[in-house]
């Protein structure tokens, strides 16, 4: 009954499925022409499964040193070459991917869960957009990596401190967007006219502006994966990051400096790893923002 | 539009009100005692105490807030807790040295960036599009430190062409200073040339789909002037912007640049008092930054103004 009554009062309620259906086709279309798009899907997919199995996945233990064999070249045992102490640099990409993702994943979602409650809060109630909006352009204000430092020098450098401090630069860009999306959704006739039905905020913001603001958020959230990952690395360049004797990306890159001179290898392989993921995640950003949201092209 | 400026200006005092609370929060919620943290665990209780006197922790947080902002409005950044000397005179010091970084990185990006956004524009559809687009945004995704430590091994280590790391004013030794400058600088630049050559192209496309670039055409003006004298000049106004935005990014990249190749910027000075637990210090150069990241983008504003006398400031 209480469906009758809703598609009788809202004949668009029945859209939602027809567009999931279209969406389906403009994805599907989509990805028929773009073929980078599928490189991205395919590599971040394949990393990914790496990343997830990595204790089966990885040849040899990522903290294992093989003295023997330090700053091997590439081979058929060591397929990415051996570092320093001789450890396969292959099985050390392969866990750092683990905590690259781990990173990336968790702190866009960190973000998301405080940044689109804060921006729908801001753009549905007038009398909090200011205040809300406000301490958000106070963080907006600091370049991102440096926002980034001077919360590791507060917080000290663990994994899950980065987590946090890119959490932190990203909420005030989910809450931006969110806003932006909000202000323009209330504007829509079937939310004035869920409002002059008596539908509580609540239910208004969850039924009616959230599945309205969800195609964007779900681009930026990609971008800003891809842009996770390329902060956590640069943290753990800096030193700021991921300790020894954990394998991570940047922190890889950072000690290959001091040894690039006796073999080039160890200073290429990290770096492609974190320029590909970022590659495909930002591909695959520019391609749902095509797909999902032609305005913004 | 002097009355603009001024408003705009009196408008900065509440962000950087904002930003100097924000620092302060930040380096109040350090985990443990900061004199503990400075001076190491084995230090003894009265050192640890003498410490928190000198940099009034023993006071309570609203007096210490109160000191705090009443010496920024005076200019005074603070003291480093390493070396003694104001956090003021540090930054004077070392902000030459990131100034002609980013300069240069600022140059190189710009002088790369437009030149190939106008080329994807015009070319639109065409491979060379695809390619710059493609190239843009693997740009996008370079880690710049990737790209330092490649130039370091390439261009220095193994062809020998220009020294890896060091530094030089421009005004000591002009052509030594840019073999010094040149690596930081191209390595800085490209993340930035990426933004920017996007951004000129997808402007340049729109400007081009114009009316009076189509009026411009059907009057007969040659192509070049069609573009060059015509459609550009309204092309690079949301450039602007970007370029504007970005220069704020290369103060914030340039701590990990400077890092990188050891120069002597306001970088190196950050992440240096972030390892030597110099509160000071980080909080003073990260304020003076984004103030730094403010002004650039009321500049900006500005300027936009003199460019497009369609907009328009009360």
């Amino acid at each position: 009954m209480a469906t009758l009554e809703r598609s009788a009062v809202f004949p668009e309620t029945a859209r939602p499925q027809r567009r999931r259906e279209g969406l389906r086709w403009r994805l599907w279309f989509g990805l028929r022409r773009n073929a980078l798009a599928w490189v991205a899907i395919a590599f971040l997919a394949v990393a990914g499964g790496a990343a997830l199995l990595a204790p089966v996945a990885a040849p040899h233990a990522p903290t294992a040193m093989h003295r023997e064999v330090r700053f091997a070249a590439p081979s058929a045992n060591y397929p990415f070459g051996t570092d320093e102490f001789g450890r396969d640099t292959l099985s050390r990409l392969i866990h750092g991917g683990r905590i690259s993702l781990t990173v990336g994943i968790s702190s866009v979602l960190g973000a998301l869960l405080v940044g689109v409650p804060l921006g729908l809060t801001a753009g549905f109630f007038r009398r909090l957009d200011n205040p809300i909006m406000r301490v958000m352009d106070v963080f907006l204000t600091f370049p991102d990596i440096l926002l980034a430092i001077a919360i590791m020098a507060a917080l000290g450098p663990t994994v899950r401190n980065v987590m946090i401090a890119i959490a932190i630069i990203n909420v005030p860009i989910f809450a931006r967007i969110t806003r932006s999306l909000v202000l323009g959704a209330k504007q829509l006739a079937y939310v004035e006219a869920a409002r002059t039905l008596g539908r509580t905020d609540a239910a208004i913001i969850g039924r009616h502006i959230l599945p309205n603001v969800l195609s964007p958020l779900v681009v930026q959230s990609t971008l800003s994966l891809g842009f996770a990952i390329l902060t956590e690395a640069a943290l753990s360049f800096l030193g700021l990051g991921t300790q020894p004797p954990t394998p991570s990306w940047g922190l890889m890159l950072n000690t290959a400096r001091n040894y690039m001179e006796y073999s080039s290898w160890i200073a290429v392989f990290p770096g492609l790893a974190i320029f590909l993921t970022v590659f495909s995640f930002n591909i695959l950003g520019d391609f749902l923002r095509d797909v999902l949201d032609p305005r913004l092209k | 539009m002097l009355a603009y400026i001024l408003r705009r200006l009196l408008l900065i005092l509440p962000v950087l009100f904002g930003v100097s609370t924000a620092l302060f929060v930040l380096m109040r919620v350090v985990p443990g005692d900061v004199a503990r943290t400075i001076l190491g665990q084995n230090a003894s209780p009265e050192a640890i105490a003498a410490l928190r006197h000198q940099m009034g922790l023993d006071r309570p947080l609203i007096v210490q807030y109160g000191d705090w902002l009443w010496d920024l409005a005076h200019g005074d950044l603070g003291v480093s807790l390493r070396t003694g000397y104001p956090v003021s005179t540090l930054i004077g010091q070392r902000f030459p040295a990131t100034l002609e970084l980013t300069a240069a990185a600022m140059v190189i990006s710009l002088v790369t960036a437009i030149p190939l956004g106008i080329l994807a524009a015009v070319r639109r559809g065409t491979w060379v599009d695809h390619l710059t687009a493609t190239v843009g945004l693997a740009g996008l995704s370079f880690p710049n430190f990737w790209l330092g430590t490649l130039l370091v091994l390439f261009v220095s280590l193994k062809l020998g062409w220009l020294p890896p790391f060091g530094y030089t004013p421009f005004t000591e030794d002009p052509l030594q200073s840019v073999r010094f400058l040149a690596l930081p600088a191209i390595t800085l630049g490209s993340s930035m040339a990426a933004v920017v050559m996007r951004m000129t192209r997808s402007s340049m496309v729109e400007v081009l789909g114009e009316e009076f670039v189509k009026t411009a055409r059907a009057k007969g003006l040659a192509e070049q002037r069609v573009l060059y004298g015509h459609a550009l000049k309204n092309a690079l106004i949301p450039v602007l912007t970007v370029v504007g935005l970005q220069t704020g990014f290369l103060f914030g990249g340039a701590v990990i640049i400077e890092n990188l190749f050891a120069w002597p910027g306001i970088g190196r000075l950050t992440l240096d008092g972030v390892f030597q637990r110099d509160y000071p210090v980080v909080q003073g150069t990260v304020l003076f930054v984004a103030a730094l990241f403010v002004l650039i983008n009321l500049v900006v504003d500005v300027l936009y103004s003199y460019l497009d006398p369609r907009i328009h400031y009360r």
